[in-house]
């Protein structure tokens, strides 16, 4: 087997190094790699290796501009420190990465499920690779809220909040069936924590979401009533943030 | 959520006040002049058990609608309102219109009953609104006030986390027991770095999220302990009672709760290798309890009972089930309610 190490710390290539001596002398490092301007280089004049080993942050930058630029034709495994978000779209597209510190007994079961299913390991599409250079820079927004009921707790998903509203004080969310729901925190810090994309507060009482967009309607000269699916009331932007709104709304 | 004694003796005395002032105020309308004036002490006490009936029939009511702990909604509202008003004018005139047949041989008529269910109507919807609206009140105040608890809560928690962290005593600590391993035991030390690297991991990962499956958070525990194990070979021994299906089935908990009660024990009570602290972990009908033998000993950093005190009010977010914290002279429990996943 042809292994291709992109890392750009040499304790750790030189440990990985070690790690696939022991699980098989057979293997062959073509080479160790520690930019990903190199590895664009590399993989230009070469053939392609049968596996590449590719750490993710290096020298110059995040690896995956080397596989948009590069179509690749070998499964690759990741190395990563921590970070859930790439680890969440890693597994969503089947892609393998091993957990820095690299423990032997992961790197070895990786190489075996690499030697009997060959085929299922997903190859890197420039396209899968653009995508995870996204997720990589961007922020993470919250999907569920945790909120309390009789008798246990129950997960409302970003994607069921129609609108959130201050009622007395309180937030409150509410669902595409008009239900309501309460949640600990305040307007400002649920506007910092929702995705920015998919919620827009509208006034100071008012955060609605574009999912459930039904009319639009100017109200005064400065001012959006903005009407929502499956809630009568009418939410009234207020002047300051009606500009932000027409921005939002694209 | 548990009510105060407090809260039924103020409800009970303004409910008193209520029908002593209106039969005053009947009484005094229909007599006219001072001397045809006379009160009726039995309509007061009449008066006062349909109020009784009244709220508790509304209390009964609220506990199936829900609708006073959940910040309302108009058709909720109406669902409570219109169930206790059925359900305490069937009563009470049934109730009436018995006394009066049984006790004073008056059979019903008509026309007496359709009084008897109007009366009793507008009493309900006087005093049961009443009580609707100042159980809403009180409800929304305590609301607010465990709100702002519990946001307060979460910053400290973040704050804490961060501390451990880079909590230099248990990092430098870890360091010195890895840099002992390394010579010692090369395989040892690498166990103990995964041990340590996992730590981290999960408490990065799990620092925003609220609740995490109990599995999880006794792997992360199990890992803490693994590391307190090496650190004081056998001063603490912790003895896990917990059945692997209880385990998978257990439900949800707080991040960090057991492994925040683990370093708690350590961090107050005093191990030793010729006898071993004794730290005990089970699951007892959906809690999570941890006990331990006390032999306490003064607190490095931080005092006494805000970890604790920061573990209720996150809890008290999740659930109406208080932590339950029991110090005794010469044991320590800590019973903690396990979060139940509803179908949404």
């Amino acid at each position: 087997m042809r292994v291709l190490i992109i890392e750009d710390e040499p304790l750790a290539s030189e440990k990985l190094r070690d790690s696939l001596r022991r699980y098989n002398p057979a293997i062959t490092v073509l080479a160790v790699l520690e930019s990903a301007a190199d590895a664009i280089g590399w993989l230009r004049e070469h053939p392609s290796p049968d596996l590449i080993f590719s750490d993710i942050e290096l020298l110059d930058g995040p690896v995956f501009r080397v596989f948009e630029e590069v179509s690749l034709t070998c499964p690759i495994i990741f190395a990563t420190a921590y970070d859930q978000f790439v680890l969440r779209a890693f597994r969503e597209n089947g892609i393998a990465y091993l957990l820095k510190p690299i423990e032997y007994p992961e790197l070895s079961s990786a190489l075996q499920k690499f030697e009997r299913l060959r085929s299922s390991f997903a190859h890197l599409s420039p396209e899968a690779a653009q995508m995870l250079q996204t997720v990589l820079g961007q922020p993470t927004y919250k999907e569920r809220f945790v909120v309390k009921a009789r008798g246990g707790i129950y997960l409302l998903t970003t994607a069921n909040i129609v609108c959130i509203e201050l009622i007395n004080e309180v937030a409150v969310a509410f669902d595409p069936k008009g239900n309501r729901h309460v949640l600990p925190e305040t307007l400002s810090q649920l506007e910092s924590v929702l995705n920015p994309r998919d919620f827009f507060r509208i006034s100071r009482s008012e955060i609605i979401s574009i999912h459930y967009l039904d009319k639009l309607e100017n109200y005064g000269s400065d001012r959006l009533a903005v009407h929502l699916q499956g809630v009568s009331k009418v939410f009234i932007s207020s002047a300051s943030r009606t500009p932000g709104l027409r921005k939002w709304l694209g | 959520m548990k009510r105060h004694p407090k809260t039924y003796l103020l409800v009970a005395l303004g409910l008193l006040v209520f029908c002593l002032l209106l039969v005053l105020l009947i009484r005094l309308l229909v007599a006219g002049s001072f001397e045809q004036f006379h009160y009726y002490w039995n309509a007061v006490a009449c008066m006062f058990f349909y109020g009784l009936l009244s709220i508790g029939v509304v209390r009964a009511a609220d506990r199936r609608v829900g609708w006073v702990n959940s910040v309302g909604g108009g058709w909720r509202y109406a669902r409570l309102f219109g169930v206790s008003a059925g359900l305490y004018v069937a009563v009470a005139v049934a109730s009436s219109i018995g006394f009066e047949w049984w006790v004073m041989a008056k059979p019903p008529t008509r026309f007496g009953t359709l009084v008897f269910i109007l009366v009793y109507f507008i009493i309900h919807a006087v005093l049961g609104n009443c009580y609707i609206a100042y159980r809403y009140l009180a409800e929304l105040l305590k609301t607010r006030e465990l709100f702002l608890l519990a946001q307060q809560a979460q910053t400290e928690m973040q704050l804490r986390q961060l501390q451990q962290q880079t909590n230099p005593h248990f990092l430098f600590n870890s360091l010195n027991i890895l840099s002992a391993l390394i010579g010692k035991s090369p395989a040892l030390a690498q166990r103990f770095l995964t041990n340590l690297t996992e730590l981290y991991r999960y408490s990065l990962q799990h620092q925003d999220e609220e609740v995490v499956a109990l599995a999880e958070e006794v792997a992360f525990a199990q890992n803490y302990v693994y590391l307190l194990e090496q650190r004081f070979s056998g001063a603490y021994r912790f003895n896990w009672q917990l059945a692997p299906a209880a385990v998978a089935a257990g439900g949800f908990v707080v991040p960090t709760t057991l492994q925040g009660l683990l370093e708690n024990v350590v961090k107050h009570n005093e191990g030793s290798c010729k006898v071993p602290l004794e730290v005990s972990i089970a699951l007892d009908e959906g809690w999570l309890v941890v006990h331990n033998v006390v032999r306490a000993k003064p607190a490095v950093g931080g005092s006494l009972g805000t970890g604790l005190r920061n573990l209720r009010q996150r809890y008290a977010l999740l659930t109406d089930e208080p932590v339950d914290i029991r110090p005794e002279p010469d044991s320590f429990t800590v019973r903690v309610p396990l979060l139940k996943l509803l179908a949404a």
